[in-house]
């Protein structure tokens, strides 16, 4: 069976492990009523970066939704832990950001974390449903490296980041331009920076 | 080194499992459930709205990066909420709040009257009851306050 996200498609999420990880009462509750909808079953809630990580070493998860804040830190600490310390499975978990103000340093640091993607808020079903049948289909490739370990960030084929020099073989030079300070990022420059918006399988 | 994997995803292989729903009902599904959240968001939303007022209420007289932080929390919370209590324009102007006092911050200079009057356009948004051209009025002026402050204090980028 194919994975798409068109309104007839199919999609199961009945057998899948899912943790939410999420300060917010509010947003939780809005993320577990979505997961309801979709017809998961299996939702482990979590607080705080503590109760998360004591849940990962003991479950194998299928999909994390983490919010940008938990009770003891940063989401993004979370996530890094996971892509660092995890032992596989878990390490290759589909993390999903979800994240209010949108600021590019925000983002960059959310996406240099190892989250698979990221998603601005308000949530919207559809939006959520989308991007979570495109993260079980697409198939990017894990990078493990000194300074980061997470899905591979390169969506586009437009060589290494600004003043960086390239570690693959087909790397040209990084430098082009300059970039000013930039304002905040919409979900869709957002999905640019992160991912393509179609999905199929 | 870097070393590059392929993991097997076991998400992938359940979300091909039979049975299941077709987007369309999931969507619908959810959409649903969210909006039975209503009520409670609203409650939400007071709740974050009074926090503000007090973190406002304890701000110190000189800039502190520390005591805006709360503040920008507390906005931030109301983003997302604030659409589920069916409130968009509070939601809206959450998110332009939340960039003005990113800004103070990263700048080392507030302007207390510039967020008093955003949390004063909080509390308006929330009666719900305002119309369309009203709500577009009052965004216009915080555009104007988040403009008067940016250019006040946004410093001139370096030639060359």
């Amino acid at each position: 069976m194919a994975l798409y996200a068109d309104n007839k498609a199919h999609f199961n999420l009945k057998y899948a492990t899912i943790l939410l990880a999420d300060s917010g009462s509010m947003d939780m509750d809005i993320m577990v009523s979505m997961m309801m909808g979709f017809g998961a079953k299996t939702l482990h809630k979590q607080e705080t970066i503590a109760g998360a990580k004591n849940l990962i070493n003991k479950t194998i998860l299928d999909l994390v939704v983490v919010g940008a804040t938990l009770g003891d830190g940063d989401g993004c600490d979370l996530v890094r832990w996971i892509r660092r310390e995890v032992a596989e499975p878990n390490r290759f978990v589909p993390v999903l950001m979800i994240v209010g103000h949108t600021a590019i340093s925000r983002i960059s640091k959310a996406r240099d974390c190892g989250a698979s993607l990221i998603l601005a808020k308000p949530l919207t079903p559809m939006v959520l449903i989308e991007r979570i049948i495109w993260v079980a289909r697409e198939g990017r490739s894990f990078v493990d490296c000194e300074s980061y370990a997470g899905p591979d960030r390169r969506f586009k084929f437009t060589g290494p980041p600004q003043g960086a020099n390239g570690r693959r073989k087909d790397d040209l030079s990084g430098h082009v331009s300059t970039v000013a300070r930039a304002a905040n990022m919409s979900q869709e420059q957002i999905d640019a920076m992160m991912a393509p918006r179609k999905v199929s399988l | 080194m870097t070393q590059f994997y392929q993991p097997k995803l076991r998400l992938t292989q359940i979300m091909k499992e039979p049975g299941g729903k077709t987007v369309a009902d999931a969507v619908t599904a959810a959409t649903e459930a969210v909006g039975k959240l209503s009520d409670r968001a609203v409650v939400y939303v007071d709740q974050t709205l009074a926090q503000l007022d007090a973190a406002f209420a304890a701000l110190p007289p000189a800039f502190e990066a520390q005591a805006l932080a709360p503040i920008y929390q507390y906005a931030n919370n109301l983003i997302g909420a604030a659409s589920t209590a069916r409130l968009v324009a509070l939601d809206r102007t959450a998110y332009d709040f939340c960039d003005l006092v990113d800004r103070m911050s990263a700048n080392g200079r507030w302007d207390r009257q510039a967020i008093k009057v955003y949390i004063d356009a909080l509390h308006l948004f929330r009666r719900g009851d305002i119309g369309e051209a009203a709500v577009e009025g009052v965004t216009a002026g915080l555009k104007r306050v988040r403009q008067h402050y940016l250019a006040a204090n946004t410093p001139a980028p370096k030639a060359g």
